[in-house]
């Protein structure tokens, strides 16, 4: 059974609240609304002819204006593979309906997608960030996320791009010769492994 | 001795890592205690966090290929086949036959050696130094194996999308033979050790059961999967590459010994998949085909990858084209989800990382036992950090 | 099985484990050891395809910055003298005034190797390069490279074709009037 079939099947049960059902030699998926996106879940873990009992991957994909996420589902006992998507209302209102109650697994992947993505899942039992410090600020994987100056004291990347950009400004201006560093890779400690 | 359970006393919350070597890495368990039982436990992940998706997002295809080594990273062969594959797939290359035959040899090899270091230092977690040092003994020489074929130890960057790093030569497939003969009369070692060790058996059998509906809701996948009893193997039954063609047994828990879904079945399944690793090996290394003359680019150093013909320079994937491909890890199935927009990196790259999975299962399986259980399920469920925390 | 058998089993067990490592210590005492006492004794290397410390070639850069834009860390700094209209040299005739790589981000992935068009970088066999301090990591390679050990037919080419205009020689002097000393010649 492919994607197509499956996606018939959710059709007959769910009718216009299936908006899209693709499928091409790379993937396929079916798109369904929020209002059943918890409801198709637990129909294709239950149906006997899909029976999808794992929660494979749950993830999320930030498409500027609304972000859109994406279940990947196998089952077992009927060897199928089946993708599984809904999208947040807009970027502003990013919630989707959680589905730790279809597939207690999704408890962590959903952690995580509010962790770098920031979708809120609504009906998760404790939404905390997973990956991140719990007072980091912003979620990394969205688009618009820029890089950090600073964290806790310790300079993000774009400032010791800034320095060291700076730095060489300032070696350009003074001519003078970069301070550190070796000569050349034969200045190594003399007794070591590899210079030997 | 299981402590009486009548007598309560205050509970007391006790912090576990991150800088613990028990935990396999920088894991922080933090337990709520009763004495000895653990009553709840919650793994704090995040500390080895080092933004591989973001990474992913900034780099071109074929730069990322560096950075999976360093997912999993005791079997980086294993991360690395998935990410070339999900490429593949997504930018359409095709790969000649000798170039699947190499993609299994390696896997394979690299499981071999990742389950060699998942035994040794499952001993090694519930007292036993010895067997460590004897996997590691063999370990060293599958080291050495990648060492001299891809350049690296641990993070072999041996995997290019469309090709490899280099061919398989003769004396170096030879000495792959050796090596798969001297862990085969090896293994039993390992058993008498470890496995049939009646003090081992003790500390592992009935401990941190693992049901196999519990396996299922929460996604639990690889060794783990099997040794509650689930007869799912993504090599078997989903084949990717060429293991269709391949004949070998999927080693599942059948309750013989232990409680399905035990720490001691858990370890017995690796120990078992080591043997059908290399039974897989030596399979490929007899059929593997001679390259065809129009099947790679011609390499002119030893230095210069080795490519199918037809790989472009800068890669370059259609437009809102996606793929998810995923494969049997050591530790489970790893998966990656890339989008494309028709740039030369990926839109998004999703990892769906096995351990990670897996040891979100812990407090599910920890409550009742004692806190020197957690140890020996911690292991059992052989996690590598550097995949968890991605 | 009872309490006895429980304790006999344990014991046997054991016995059958101490058996084992008994043999392995008695060969361990007769054929000698499995391991190395490092830092007296190396295990081997191979040169070829060991991915270590870059070995380069400077005289024989281009400046094409392949290697630079290869890197997925972006840990090789390149430039290059200005020539008379102050823009920085390409190909034959540029002189490196900056060639550096910092290892303390270098993933040694070996990216930065199949891009170079004149074959003058590369991954040894060289592995060690401890430091107290992160300046310390980078590495200048413009004051002397290690020359390449693996050379194809297009590198050695390329190496005559340079020796017979001088270029070699002609670089070092120019790189000399810049302040840059040459430490280690490569293939001059």
């Amino acid at each position: 059974m492919d994607t197509k079939e499956i996606g018939a099947l959710l059709k007959e049960r769910f009718g216009d609240d299936v908006l899209d059902v693709f499928q091409d030699d790379r993937h396929g998926h079916v798109r369904v609304t929020q209002k059943v996106f918890v409801e198709a879940s637990r129909f294709l873990r239950d149906d006997p002819r899909t029976r999808f009992e794992q929660l494979h991957d749950l993830t999320a994909v930030d498409w500027i204006d609304h972000f859109e996420v994406v279940l990947h589902l196998c089952s077992l006992s009927k060897r199928l593979n089946f993708c599984l998507k809904t999208r947040t209302p807009s970027r502003d209102d990013a919630t989707c309906p959680s589905v730790t109650s279809v597939w207690p697994g999704a408890d962590w992947h959903e952690r995580e997608t509010w962790d770098l993505m920031g979708v809120r899942f609504i009906g998760h039992p404790d939404l905390r960030r997973i990956l991140l410090p719990e007072d980091w600020e912003g979620h990394p994987l969205r688009k618009d996320e820029g890089n950090p100056l600073e964290y806790h004291g310790i300079p993000g990347i774009a400032a010791i791009r800034g320095a060291e950009e700076r730095l060489r400004e300032e070696e350009l201006a003074n001519k003078t010769s970069r301070a550190g560093g070796r000569p050349g890779p034969d200045r190594a400690p003399a007794r070591t492994g590899g210079d030997a | 001795m299981v402590p009486e359970r009548d007598v309560q006393s205050e509970e007391l919350v006790v912090n576990m890592g991150p800088q613990h070597p028990a935990t396999h890495g920088v894991l922080r368990v933090t337990c709520k205690t009763d004495g000895e039982v653990i009553l709840d436990c919650e793994p704090m992940v995040g500390n080895l966090h080092r933004c591989k998706e973001k990474i992913a997002e900034n780099v071109q295809y074929w730069q990322f290929m560096p950075y999976t080594d360093r997912l999993d990273y005791l079997a980086s062969m294993n991360n690395e086949e998935c990410y070339a594959r999900a490429a593949e797939k997504l930018l359409g290359i095709k790969l000649p036959e000798r170039m699947e035959y190499i993609r299994l040899i390696m896997t394979e090899a690299g499981r071999l050696s990742s389950h060699l270091m998942s035994v040794g230092t499952y001993g090694l977690d519930v007292g036993a130094i010895t067997p460590f040092l004897y996997c590691f003994r063999e370990r060293e020489e599958a080291n050495h194996l990648f060492e001299k074929i891809s350049g690296g130890r641990m993070l072999y960057h041996f995997m290019r999308i469309g090709g490899c790093a280099r061919d398989l030569d003769d004396a170096w497939i030879q000495r792959l033979l050796e090596f798969l003969d001297r862990v085969e009369s090896k293994m039993d070692e390992y058993n008498t050790l470890l496995t049939w060790n009646k003090m081992f058996q003790e500390r592992t059998m009935h401990v941190g059961v693992l049901t196999r509906e519990a396996a299922l809701a929460h996604g639990v996948t690889g060794p783990a999967l099997r040794a509650s009893g689930v007869d799912w193997d993504v090599r078997r039954d989903d084949p990717y590459g060429i293991y269709h063609k391949f004949k070998w047994s999927v080693p599942v828990a059948d309750g013989k010994y232990g409680t399905v879904g035990d720490c001691w079945n858990r370890h017995w399944m690796r120990a078992l998949e080591m043997k059908e690793s290399i039974s897989l090996v030596r399979q490929a290394i007899d059929k593997m085909p001679k390259a065809g003359p129009d099947d790679f680019q011609p390499v002119e150093s030893p230095h210069k990858p080795y490519l199918a013909k037809g790989v472009p320079r800068t890669m370059r994937a259609p437009k809102g084209a996606e793929v998810y491909v995923r494969s049997e890890n050591p530790r489970g199935e790893l998966g990656f989800y890339l989008v494309s927009d028709g740039g030369t990196s990926p839109y998004r790259c999703k990892i769906r990382a096995p351990a990670f999975c897996n040891i979100a299962v812990l407090p599910h399986i920890t409550r009742g036992y004692l806190i020197s259980d957690l140890v020996a399920i911690i292991g059992s469920i052989d996690i590598v950090l550097g995949e968890v925390d991605r | 099985m009872g309490y006895f058998g429980n304790i006999w089993d344990g014991i046997r067990t054991t016995a059958q484990g101490l058996k084992l490592t008994t043999s392995v210590f008695a060969r361990a005492v007769t054929k000698g050891s499995y391991t190395l006492q490092y830092p007296e004794e190396n295990l081997p290397i191979d040169p070829v395809t060991h991915r270590g410390i870059h070995e380069y070639d400077v005289d024989r850069c281009i400046s094409c910055e392949a290697c630079a834009k290869a890197c997925p860390v972006d840990c090789i700094y390149i430039e290059s003298a200005p020539d008379a209209k102050g823009k920085p040299t390409k190909g034959k005739v540029s002189v490196m005034t900056r060639f550096d790589i910092d290892y303390s981000k270098c993933l040694f992935c070996g990216l930065c190797v199949p891009p170079c068009p004149s074959e003058c970088i590369q991954l040894g066999a060289r592995y060690s390069l401890p430091g107290h301090t992160r300046d310390e990591m980078v590495v200048h390679f413009h004051e002397g490279g290690y020359p390449v050990a693996e050379k194809t037919d297009h590198a050695k080419k390329m190496i005559e074709e340079f020796r017979a205009e001088g270029l070699y020689a002609k670089k070092r002097a120019e790189r000399a009037a810049l302040g840059i000393p040459t430490l280690r010649p490569a293939d001059g």
